[in-house]
């Protein structure tokens, strides 16, 4: 669990740069808006913004349990592998949905 | 004289702080992106005039700000966890310091710059 935290943070953090010139560009004028439009909407673009929303999911949803985990909510054994399930369902589902989005 | 390069990673100040960025992330950045989203699909005037409100660029350089901060946070703990040799870690630890603040910077830029103020 805490290593999916680990590279699903890494990867956000790589993603930022990226994410910042995708901004300024997109709102430096038309043109470069219908650029950043037709670069997302290109299948690696779309494959992209998959592996980051699924990774910005991720990343949540473990957060959350780590911020309850150190209020001491839910740290018995049984219920902190429950929740970390939990995690990990809540993410996939959002990659199912982001995926059926994006590509069909 | 042992690896003392590693004593802030005790600091509850920085524990702290990584707490307080993710309930801002978690609280601020989810609000801008279903604003977004409920938005969606846009086009460029929209986008544009968006960002032209001081209440949206406030609340993107808060969510920036707050995600470099974490990042930061987070990264210099994977640093410390995963390169030992103290030299390449320092200079990695520079080096991501360094990005961080210049993404601050970049943002502040792209969002009071006077970027696209001629909405053409």
């Amino acid at each position: 669990m805490s290593i999916l935290h680990r590279i699903s943070g890494v990867f956000l953090f790589l993603a930022l740069p990226l994410g910042l010139y995708l901004l300024e560009r997109s709102l430096s004028h038309r043109a470069g808006f219908e650029e950043i439009s037709a670069m997302i909407n290109s299948p690696a673009g779309r494959l992209l913004l998959l592996v980051t929303v699924a990774s910005l999911a991720l990343h949540a949803f473990a957060g959350i349990r780590h911020l309850a985990l150190d209020v001491h909510w839910g740290v018995a054994r049984n219920s902190a592998r429950l929740s970390a399930i939990w995690v990990l369902a809540a993410a996939l589902l959002v990659l199912l949905l982001a995926g059926w989005k994006l590509f069909l | 004289m042992k690896k003392t390069i590693a004593g802030t990673h005790s600091g509850t100040g920085w524990w702290l702080a990584q707490r307080i960025s993710a309930v801002i992330l978690l609280v601020a950045g989810a609000g801008l992106l279903l604003g977004f989203w409920s938005a969606y699909p846009f086009d460029y005037s929209q986008w544009h005039s968006a960002f032209q409100q001081t209440f949206v660029r406030l609340l993107v350089w808060l969510v920036v700000a707050s995600l470099c901060l974490h990042a930061w946070i987070g990264l210099r703990d994977v640093l410390m966890d995963y390169v030992k040799p103290v030299a390449i870690r320092l200079l990695l630890n520079v080096l991501l310091t360094l990005t961080l603040v210049l993404c601050v910077v970049w943002t502040t830029a792209i969002l009071w710059g006077g970027n696209g103020q001629a909405n053409i």
